[in-house]
């Protein structure tokens, strides 16, 4: 029951693996914020069976096949949630051969989907999980278009079928980066995004027969013209990168008659938009520390902006980042506390917030009865950045601290002088 | 037109009044005014120009009671009070009793640090906003620029000065950037406002020498088909300008020795030259060990000192040797695979070189991390105790305070808290490694720069103006 370290010690021997799973595990002492109708719990119990959450509470009756793991003393909370990365497609950042998430020159617009690029074997899997990471949406960024292409929602465990969650969202730029994608001006990445809608809406009423002699009537191919058709009627939401106050009030005025679910990406000036945002129920997956005038769509950059939208009544989510930075979502949050934002909505905004984006919210992100047993143990709070995660659990597997960096570290604890191989015993 | 016509109706008058107020005050000149320019020269080439004429504003005592204090040096005081007069520091201790002018300010449940020094950023140099016609941080138009000098582009209107100052950064290095072999001297600045970059420059402090290793200067100039495009073009790149920085040197020796006539001028040599004589520090962009390993071998052909090796993603991989040197490693928390040479970087990197004994230092290399640097210092920290380590708070601030002025040749003057150093001074809301904690104000030279909250004291650019909101630095709120 004490021993949490003989335990996993244990299971490690038995699985030779850092990973370990049982089909029974109840975590027991630990403060539980649940991102859900329990709110915090500050000793609670959590009940996990074959990967799923069976039962959250303070005094649970613990099943007789359970392995028991003490977390008193420690903070449990959902395992953090990346909304929009490019983790599984991109391994060294520099090289290009190594990066999926874009395409140069190839005339593929919104049908791109990163979905059939993502490595499962990436060492940056171990390194977010480490982090407290368990999931993230892999997302294209914009390449030669307005219109990027599908994000897919991944499950970090690096199994069989991390691609959980397949072209979950529609990713496309504005401003500044959608002007150089439009020819040169901003006025012209708004309407070649509405064109590409108006395309769609008339494909989607062509009959099968017009849509096979597609010879003229419409600028896009016929992949693209499928790809967002599906956006508008499987109402798959369109994550618009965009940060000027003008180009997201100019968006929102164009698109007031379409149907569309509209995420702002960014939003460097979106609490000068704050009002209209709330009213029309668009979320923002914001940098709550992008605070520098680093270009002219964001001269109006705050360090508040989180706190802004968020008492206006504005749904946030934290942040866009790349697969090697998500395990600095924490600090992300923590800073959002520091400017104002309410604690348990600055972790929301990391977990529940993003799995509601990706349209997981029944299965993902919180700490609840039948939720996936994503679950992280933190030695304190975990937006303080001297807090670090003890394990992490996916699906009811639980991930020691385990990477290729990890692996360097303890090769060089001392120093070495030699790294040949040892000579071999007689 | 209009106001071309109005401003005319006016100056007359305005210019009057404003002669009559110059003759009655008349401070005296901006040149007479510059504190440090006496003694220094250029090696046989008259007095060195472009030195600092940057002048602490005249500052009353100031006690700050009760709080935890970071000595900067390891040490660390719990209830502890620091006494700063006339820009100095004059006593920290327990139970200190204050002149009876000074402003004694209570900070019980907060914490007192010295001011963080970030020893690489391009503030300046690369401001805000980022467009093509602010970029002036790379000379990259050969391989080796030792004649530029970073501060000739500083632009001291640069909106991020302010927001680095709103995170503690008092004293600031800005380095030329990364593209050539030898990108040119770098600057140490304090973090104020003023008209010309001469008004920040930390009086003084000695120039440093940037040089770049690996991926970056072979890249440039390989794709221009152009010498560097390998590690061991670069190699022979540097080799052969220590060669002739020591062939000029020799000349300089003869001719002082001889009396005969001096070489003629040449700004590439005067800073190389300045190196091999141990007047200017080598701050040397190098990420993998075996580079670095190899840089070490050229200092030694060329009996040069290497200061701090920056970036040095891999210095864990060599920090015995680093500590035996003496070279500092000036480094990144957690950044890490943005390039090949970035590939092998690890969160104890910090804690590594901090264990065997080296010169640790946090530093940023970006507008971002440069507000919030004690951040980073909470990272590398948790790495640290992650793996068992016994570090704490008072011994991790010398990753961002005196590792970092020792660096940059300072550290007799600012980076701990005691009698007789600046008085650079960050009050914090509580422990400065939580993520929670803000600058509250902060001190240089004992002049509050900083202060939050409503009615507080925070600087503001010429860009600022008009087009900052509220808020940019701080809640607004």
């Amino acid at each position: 029951m004490k021993a949490v370290t003989q335990l996993l010690l244990g299971l490690s021997a038995l699985l030779g693996a850092s990973a370990a799973s049982a089909a029974v595990i109840a975590i027991t002492g630990a403060t539980v914020h649940t991102l859900d109708d329990q709110g915090t719990l500050a000793q609670g119990t959590v009940l996990v069976r074959d990967g799923v959450i069976e039962a959250v509470g303070t005094d649970l009756a613990l099943p007789a096949d359970a392995t028991v793991i003490d977390g008193t003393g420690m903070v449990l909370t959902p395992g953090l949630l990346a909304p929009l990365s490019d983790v599984g497609l991109v391994e060294v950042s520099g090289v290009a051969s190594t990066n999926d998430q874009r395409l140069k020159d190839v005339a593929v617009g919104p049908a791109f989907s990163v979905r059939h690029g993502v490595n499962r074997y990436s060492v940056l899997f171990g390194v977010a999980r480490t982090g407290g990471v368990t999931r993230a949406l892999a997302g294209p960024t914009p390449g030669p278009g307005v219109f990027a292409g599908f994000g897919s929602v991944l499950r970090l465990d690096g199994a069989p079928g991390v691609v959980t969650g397949p072209d979950r969202i529609m990713v496309a730029a504005l401003g500044e980066p959608g002007a150089d994608r439009a020819g040169g001006s901003r006025a012209q990445a708004l309407q070649t995004l509405l064109r590409g809608f108006e395309e769609a809406a008339r494909y989607s009423r062509s009959s099968d027969l017009a849509r096979r002699g597609l010879a003229s009537g419409f600028s896009l191919p016929y992949y693209d013209l499928e790809a967002l058709k599906r956006v508008r009627e499987d109402d798959v939401p369109l994550w618009v990168h965009v940060d000027r106050a003008a180009d997201i009030e100019a968006l929102l005025a164009a698109t007031e008659d379409l149907e569309l679910t509209l995420v702002i990406v960014g939003g460097a000036e979106a609490w000068r938009v704050a009002p209209a945002l709330a009213e029309r129920k668009i979320p923002v997956v914001l940098d709550p520390l992008g605070n520098l005038p680093e270009s002219f769509d964001r001269l109006g950059a705050r360090l508040d902006n989180a706190t802004l939208l968020h008492e206006a009544g504005v749904t946030i989510a934290f942040n866009e980042l790349t697969g090697h930075e998500v395990r600095e979502l924490r600090q992300y949050a923590g800073n959002a506390v520091a400017q104002g934002v309410p604690w348990d909505v600055a972790l929301a905004a990391i977990t529940r917030v993003p799995a509601a984006l990706w349209g997981e919210e029944d299965r993902l992100g919180r700490i609840a009865r039948g939720y996936a047993a994503d679950l992280v143990l933190w030695t304190g709070d975990p937006l303080e950045l001297t807090s670090w995660a003890r394990w992490t659990m996916i699906e009811g597997q639980i991930f020691e601290p385990a990477s290729r960096q990890l692996q360097l570290r303890d090769r060089y604890v001392e120093p070495t002088t030699r790294l040949a191989p040892p000579a071999p015993k007689p | 037109m209009r106001r071309r016509k109005l401003s005319l109706g006016l100056a007359p008058a305005l210019w009057a009044l404003g002669a009559l107020a110059w003759a009655e005050t008349s401070p005296p000149s901006y040149y007479e005014a510059d504190p440090s320019r006496a003694g220094a020269e250029v090696r046989g080439a008259g007095p060195l120009p472009y030195s600092s004429r940057y002048a602490p504003a005249a500052s009353g005592a100031v006690l700050l009671k009760d709080a935890t204090v970071l000595l900067g040096d390891g040490g660390r005081l719990d209830e502890g009070d620091v006494l700063f007069d006339a820009g100095r520091i004059v006593a920290v201790g327990a139970e200190l009793t204050a002149p009876p002018e000074a402003e004694v300010i209570d900070a019980a449940g907060r914490w007192v640090t010295p001011g963080l020094i970030d020893v690489h950023s391009h503030l300046g140099d690369y401001p805000s906003p980022g467009v093509e016609a602010h970029s002036d941080g790379n000379e990259a138009t050969a391989p080796v620029t030792a004649r530029v000098w970073a501060e000739h582009s500083v632009w001291p209107q640069d909106p991020q000065f302010p927001l680095a100052l709103m995170g503690g950064i008092t004293t600031l290095q800005i380095l030329p950037g990364s593209a050539n072999l030898v990108g040119g001297r770098g600057v140490t600045l304090k973090n104020v406002p003023a008209r010309s970059v001469m008004d920040m420059k930390f009086p003084g402090a000695p120039h440093s020498l940037k040089m770049a290793c690996g991926e970056n200067p072979k890249r440039v100039y390989g794709r221009r088909r152009s010498a560097p495009s390998t590690r061991m073009g670069n190699v022979a790149g540097y080799r052969e300008s220590w060669i002739k920085a020591r062939a000029y040197q020799a000349k300089l020796d003869e001719a002082a020795a001889s009396g005969e006539a001096l070489p003629d001028r040449d700004l590439e040599m005067e800073t190389l030259a300045g190196v091999l004589r141990g007047e200017i520090l080598i701050h040397n962009h190098c990420y993998r060990a075996d580079e670095m390993l190899i840089m070490l071998d050229i200092a030694r052909e060329f009996d040069y000192k290497i200061t701090a090796f920056h970036h040095a993603t891999e210095a864990y991989k060599i920090a015995d040797v680093l500590a035996e040197e003496g070279v500092c490693g000036a480094l990144w928390a957690d950044w890490w695979g943005f390039k090949m040479e970035s590939n092998d970087a690890i969160e104890e990197n910090i804690a590594l070189m901090e264990k065997a004994g080296a010169c640790a230092i946090v530093h940023s290399d970006s507008a971002r991390d440069i507000q919030r640097l004690n951040q980073e210092g909470a990272k590398a920290l948790m790495a640290a105790q992650r793996m068992g380590l016994p570090y704490d708070e008072a011994l991790a601030i010398r990753w961002l305070t005196q590792n970092a002025a020792q660096a940059l040749g300072i550290a007799d003057q600012t980076g701990v808290l005691a009698p007789g150093l600046m008085a650079d001074v960050v009050l914090w809301s509580g422990n400065p490694f939580s993520v929670y904690s803000r600058a509250e104000r902060v001190w240089i030279d004992g002049t509050l720069h900083y202060a939050a909250g409503e009615g507080g004291v925070r600087p503001t650019t010429d860009f600022d103006l008009a087009q900052t909101p509220a808020g940019r630095g701080e809640a607004s709120r």
